[in-house]
């Protein structure tokens, strides 16, 4: 008897599990919806399920209507890999939305890749894109993102331009942090400034006072940091508690809301680049977006203003592809992609032409402005 | 012995699991779909070697790791660096790339693992439980910290990017790939299933249960946990150095603590010991979050919920239930014994004949902190007689019995056997030099059968190399046949042989007390120490009992009796020595010392408060 | 100097909030023989309720309620948790022989509890602030926040507390006398599986009450117990699972030795001597620093 019941469960949990087939575009979304970076992933997912509504209430594409596929990736690498060839084999997704984090992009790109079905990354600001055109000229990644390229310039220029003579660099240890150490590293190098300290902390890290102790003995009079909000707090409150101020500019994280509240007034003066300002939302469609959001997930000031904005772009200029290419062929497009004849108003900017065959990059220097931490908010910096 | 005949049922089954094992390796001929076989199956087979892997030492030895995620790793991180291409690292801080060929690769980092095994193997020596657990958890994250920190070995968080498999101008990076994988679990599990159905695997077992009573029974507990825990990092450093290929990309936060948990979760999901729970198990793992799609991102807190029942519910995991469902399919053929096989003539023992004293204490102190439990003590047992040990209880008669057998190190003094000192050997080596011995609290090996913990006691006799063993040679076969009808006559010889095949755990309390006698005797001692055996027993099981011992000494076995059964001893012991408070109060003939005033006081004393 | 001091008190308060997880720890493998590998994730709930009761999540301000509200919060949700982790984990767990059970059985009870705060609450970080405020007292140069001084002084007053208990008071001496002999224990009239309850309860509590001290310190946060749970852990073992005192002194090993790690060779590496000095331990001393011989008994 009760061998038959569970017989018959396991039976019907197969049944389940097996997905039934729709009319819908299927689009892939993943990136991390539970752990430590699931700020990142939960309000990129909330910014894309926002835009796909309101392209589904508006008559859909092509006729039809978009559905998300939403798979968390926990933030772990090989699951980014599964998760991938689930989407792609068995989800039979037209494209894909994702992911947040730098390591699962690594192991999961090579996929759609393969594929041929188009990604467009939209957060994970360390992974490759224009990159993969070295070895694979047809290159389905693209990205909506502040890459690091970008940040390290905008946050080293924007250190010289200070006169800063000592830089001191902090970074998480995560793919994320470290990419952006080198890409730093870089810039500084083009600049002819080297580093007088080099520290990194790890994720969870509360107390920096070893690393900062060590960066005030170099005599640093600027701190570059890249990692996420929670961390870099405990850097500016760190900072506090050895009673060493100097300015702190870091990667655009700095503007979510766990840096921000958790930093307190120890993050006023912070700067970081940025492509969508919560504060500074002064289009109609901004402030429509955030109404939309605070009344669908209760959340003011979003977690993390940046990726929700990014997630709902990355859906609206898919869609823009989708509608040129006419089908949803992956090459077709991608191609679309590349020659997108709409311009599209969106909430990181406006794009006319965001993509070229040669660049996978929708956002330039030109689109990121630099914000500024005032009393728990992000403002912008004037210049 | 007669061979099993197979049934017509049987006979199916052997036919369907055959195709069971064939089916994997036609699918990339006709499966497009790379989702289901590249991925899954793909990461079912690599995580499944590692379950294999870790069900040698949870399984067998008994030991809890939690860090062989980071075997795991370095098994990886070997075939990274060794495989990898400067071409697809461009740009990385990585600044080794040898580029070997991938079979050298591989070979390397099971090596390299193996090392890293052997040092993780220590710790297990010396202690266990919640102690070990967090020595294995310390280990990965070491190993997980190195390399996110080696930056110009391991490109440190950024992770390596393997180039494409590549054989004979053929990308395996498709559903192929499996190709790679699949001959490999095949062959870790053909290795295994050989190596847990010999005398090694008897040896893990029994150093499981008790490794006390497997050094008794000659098993060196240092060299087969130290050889499991190699052999377990091989095979997880096999499993990680395909797993580098199988997203093309390694990086440190895969082999985190969390994945060290997920496979050991995989495998109390399938069930320990059973090759085909490590492949369920680890199924359902790398299934599950995809079935539980639905519930959304509550997933986790089903698979704990899961994770519960399973434990509470299917003890011995789904191959425990299935078992226990169909056991026609899972049935191991259990050895069948016919007329020829008993043994025609009367049992015969291997003699004391070089007429050396077979045990002899000169001077033997026993201290724990300042309690002085054996003081003093001289003792010689002659050969071919019965030497009975008494005392009322306290009076450290178990404590001569471990420091004769190794368990303890006298603080003073000298014990020497067959004309030889042993104080300075470890239990094993005293077990294999002759001397047997069985325990005061039964020690069996309770999953065991009957059968298999005479094997047990065997085993110093085996002679297959490990790696005949591995390979399942004919000889080993023949070997192993032979020893199981050795086995049978000792059950014999005690009067056990129709349980043969029962487990051991299912004895009767004087079954089990004769089954010890029978694994003491299949070392082929030459001097057997009786800790109580009449303890518990009926006084009809006593007479048996006296018949058996008579039996050993009659083959020329020396024997020293633990005892305070007055009457036993008086009947068959050839000479008595008395202790009472760790020292000796008397000695002689059993008919004096009866009437020694000492021992009189002693026993009457002990006596006169239970009777009052 | 003052900066070597710094990091010597630093590393010295993070190693008594380790102690006093430890100390959790110590107090049901003593009844129970088991660890409780999910009193991490209680650490967590501590957190977590103390910051609900306390703190408005909207604005991150304070609510305006009273400290001893938290705390009374966090005590409830410790029992609780204590309890519930005996009765489906702990206590199913001992009626089978096997090790792996009750490793697996806590771990999945911390799985739950985490994965539920990450959904009926939150994934992300918050700041909770302290009751003592968030400035910084400077004694010579040295940086110290009162909060710090909070969690020396409560720490060292439980664990103290908790060890007169035990040796002082009746129910104290049945913890004792289960975690000697269970069966004898048993037979003297000792309600052996009521002792092992409120072990765990007790035990649950404390990580709880550690979870709001470092809560201002750490940032409240899912995640938060996971790293807090295994150092001490470790801690626990290095001192020895059935020493009174002996987590207080592994927890000063490890938090001091993380400081000076971080700042003299690599912060990368901070975590490495524990971990060493944790398997040095059990190579030479298998029971932990002040851990009792056990001699085997055949």
């Amino acid at each position: 008897m009760k061998r038959n019941v569970i017989l018959a469960s396991l039976i019907c949990l197969a049944m389940i599990g097996c997905s039934k087939k729709s009319d819908d575009i299927k689009i892939g979304v993943y990136g991390p919806f539970s752990g430590g970076s699931a700020p990142m992933g939960v309000s990129m997912r909330n910014g894309a399920k926002i835009a796909v509504e309101e392209i589904n209430a508006a008559g859909g594409v092509l006729g039809k209507k978009l559905a998300l596929v939403d798979r968390d990736d926990e933030a772990k690498n090989e699951r980014g890999g599964q998760i991938m060839q689930e989407l792609l084999d068995k989800e039979n997704v037209v494209a894909v939305l994702g992911p947040a984090n730098t390591g699962v992009a690594n192991a999961s790109t090579q996929y759609t890749q393969q594929k041929k079905v188009p990604q467009i990354i939209n957060v994970a600001a360390g992974a490759k894109v224009n990159e993969f055109f070295a070895t694979n000229p047809e290159n389905y990644i693209f990205r909506i993102a502040a890459s690091d390229d970008i940040q390290s310039k905008v946050i080293v220029g924007q250190a010289l331009k200070r006169g800063a003579k000592k830089v001191a660099l902090l970074c998480d240890d995560t793919n994320y942090g470290q990419n952006g150490r080198e890409k730093m590293e870089a810039v500084l190098a083009s600049a002819g400034v080297k580093p007088v300290y080099v520290g990194k902390f790890k994720i969870k890290d509360t107390d920096m006072t070893a690393q900062l102790q060590e960066a005030k003995a170099a005599g640093a009079d600027v701190i570059l940091a890249y990692g996420i909000g929670p961390e870099l707090a405990a850097v500016s409150n760190s900072m506090d508690r050895i009673s060493w101020k100097v300015p702190m500019i870091g990667s655009w994280t700095l503007s979510m809301s766990n840096y921000t509240t958790n930093a307190g007034k120890n993050g006023n003066g912070t700067m970081m680049p940025q492509t969508f300002i919560e504060a500074n939302a002064q289009t109609p469609k901004q402030q429509q977006f955030l109404k939309t959001y605070q009344e669908k997930f209760k959340e003011s000031p979003i977690s993390s203003a940046v990726s929700a904005a990014q997630g709902y772009d990355s859906v609206y200029l898919l869609k823009l592809a989708i509608e040129q290419a006419g089908n949803t062929e992956g090459t077709a497009i991608k191609n679309a992609l590349e020659n997108l004849n709409a311009s599209y108003e969106g909430l990181t900017g406006n794009y006319t032409k965001p993509f070229s065959s040669t660049d996978h990059e929708a956002i330039k220097e030109a689109n990121v402005t630099l914000g500024m931490v005032q009393d728990g908010k992000i403002i912008s910096s004037g210049n | 012995m007669k061979k099993a005949e197979l049934t017509g049922t049987q006979r199916t089954i052997k036919l369907l699991q055959l195709l069971l094992i064939i089916i994997p390796f036609t699918l990339p001929l006709w499966v497009q779909n790379e989702y289901y076989v590249h991925s899954m199956l793909g990461r079912i087979f690599i995580y499944t070697i590692l379950v294999v892997s870790l069900d040698l030492v949870v399984g067998y030895i008994g030991d809890i790791s939690i860090g062989h995620a980071g075997l795991f790793a370095v098994g990886a991180y070997t075939m990274g660096i060794l495989n990898s291409t400067a071409a697809v690292n461009a740009g990385s801080t990585m600044q080794l790339f040898l580029e070997w060929p991938f079979m050298p690769a591989l070979i390397v980092s099971v090596i390299v693992t193996g090392f890293f095994g052997f040092l993780l193997g220590f710790p297990s020596l010396r202690t266990s439980g919640p102690y070990l657990a967090v020595t294995t958890i310390a280990y990965g994250l070491i190993i997980y910290t190195f390399i996110n920190e080696q930056e110009g070995l391991t490109n440190g968080t950024k992770g390596i990017q393997m180039a494409p498999l590549n054989f004979f101008g053929v990308n395996f990076n498709d559903n192929k790939f499996i190709w790679v994988v699949y001959p490999f679990l095949l062959l870790v599990m053909y290795l295994k299933t050989n190596l847990s159905k010999s005398f090694w695997g008897r040896a893990f077992e029994a150093i499981k249960f008790s490794n006390i009573a497997a050094e008794s029974s000659g098993i060196s507990k240092v060299r087969f946990k130290l050889t499991a825990f190699v052999m377990s990092a091989c095979i997880a450093g096999l499993a990680g150095a395909l797993f580098t290929h199988l997203d093309s990309y390694i990086a440190p936060n895969t082999f985190s603590l969390d994945f060290s948990i997920l496979a050991l979760m995989a495998l109390i999901f399938g069930g320990v010991r059973s090759t085909f729970g490590n492949i369920i198990g680890m199924a359902l793992v790398v299934i599950l979050p995809d079935l539980f799609t639905w519930f959304k991102d509550y997933r986790l807190m089903v698979f704990g919920l899961l994770l519960l029942l399973t434990l509470f519910f299917l003890p011995n995991g789904l191959a425990g239930l299935l078992r226990k469902w169909f056991p026609k399919v899972f049935e191991e053929p259990k050895p069948i014994f016919t007329a020829s096989d008993k043994s025609k003539i009367e049992f015969q023992m291997e003699k004391c004949v070089d007429g050396h004293i077979p045990l002899a204490l000169d001077q033997v102190e026993m201290r724990f902190g300042g309690l002085v439990a054996v003081n003093k003590l001289d003792l010689k047992v002659q050969p071919g007689t019965i030497h009975g040990l008494m005392g009322p209880n306290g009076s450290g008669k178990s404590t001569t019995v471990n420091v004769i057998t190794g368990l303890y190190n006298q603080t003073t003094g000298d014990v020497s056997a067959f004309g030889k000192s042993i104080g300075k050997l470890k239990p094993y080596e005293r077990a294999q030099l002759g001397i047997a011995r069985t325990f005061q609290n039964l020690q069996l090996f309770g999953d065991l059968t009957v059968l298999e913990n005479v094997q047990v006691g065997l085993h110093k006799h085996y002679k297959s190399s490990f790696f005949a063993i591995l390979l399942g040679l004919p000889s080993v076969k023949k070997e192993e046949t032979g020893k199981q009808i050795e086995a049978y006559r000792l059950l014999e010889f005690v009067g056990l042989e129709h349980l043969a095949n029962e487990q051991a755990k299912n004895l009767a309390y004087g079954q089990s007390r004769r089954l010890e006698i029978a694994r003491a005797m299949a070392l082929s001692p030459k001097l057997i120490l009786l800790d109580e055996p009449a303890a518990g027993l009926t006084t009809s099981e006593i007479k048996e009992f006296n018949e058996i011992i008579l039996k050993i000494k009659s083959a020329g076995i020396a024997v020293l009796l633990i005892e305070h059964h007055m009457d036993m001893m008086m009947e068959i012991s050839d000479e008595i020595t008395v202790l009472d408070f760790g020292k000796k109060i008397a000695e002689g003939i059993p008919s004096v010392v009866q009437k020694n005033p000492e021992v009189v006081k002693a026993y009457l004393g002990a006596e006169g408060a239970l009777d009052a | 100097m003052t900066e070597v001091l710094q990091l010597i008190i630093s590393g010295a308060i993070q190693g008594m909030i380790y102690a006093l997880i430890a100390f959790g720890y110590n107090l049901t493998f003593s009844t129970s023989k088991t660890i409780n590998f999910s009193l991490g994730q209680i650490v967590m709930l501590g957190g977590v309720v103390g910051y609900i009761l306390y703190i408005d999540m909207q604005t991150g301000h304070l609510k305006g309620l009273p400290f001893v509200v938290p705390l009374l919060g966090v005590l409830v949700i410790g029992t609780l948790a204590g309890a519930l982790v005996h009765k489906t984990a702990v206590e199913p767990s001992l009626k089978f022989k096997s090790e792996y059970t009750w490793i697996l059985a806590t771990l999945a009870v911390g799985i739950i509890i985490k994965n539920g705060v990450e959904q009926l609450w939150s994934t992300g970080d918050y700041k909770m602030i302290s009751p003592l405020g968030d400035e910084v007292i400077r004694i010579g140069g040295i940086g110290v926040y009162a909060q710090e001084i909070l969690i020396v002084v409560v720490s060292l007053g439980i664990v103290c507390g908790v060890e007169m208990f035990k040796r002082r008071t009746i129910y104290g001496k049945a913890i004792q006398a289960v975690s000697e002999d269970k069966a004898t224990a048993s037979l003297m009239g000792i309600p052996e599986k009521f002792v092992i309850t409120v072990s765990f309860m007790m035990s649950a509590c404390i990580a709880a009450i550690a979870g709001l001290l470092v809560a201002p310190l750490t940032f409240v946060s899912a995640s938060m117990g996971m790293v807090l749970g295994i150092k001490a852990y470790s801690v626990s073992i290095i001192g020895g699972l059935e020493s009174g005192y002996g987590p207080l002194v592994g927890g000063l090993i490890l938090g001091i030795s993380e400081t000076l790690t971080a700042r003299y060779i690599s912060t990368g590496y901070k975590e490495m001597p524990g971990f060493i000095i944790l398997i040095v331990v059990i190579l030479f001393k298998p029971n932990g620093l002040f851990g009792k011989k056990i001699i085997k008994k055949v």
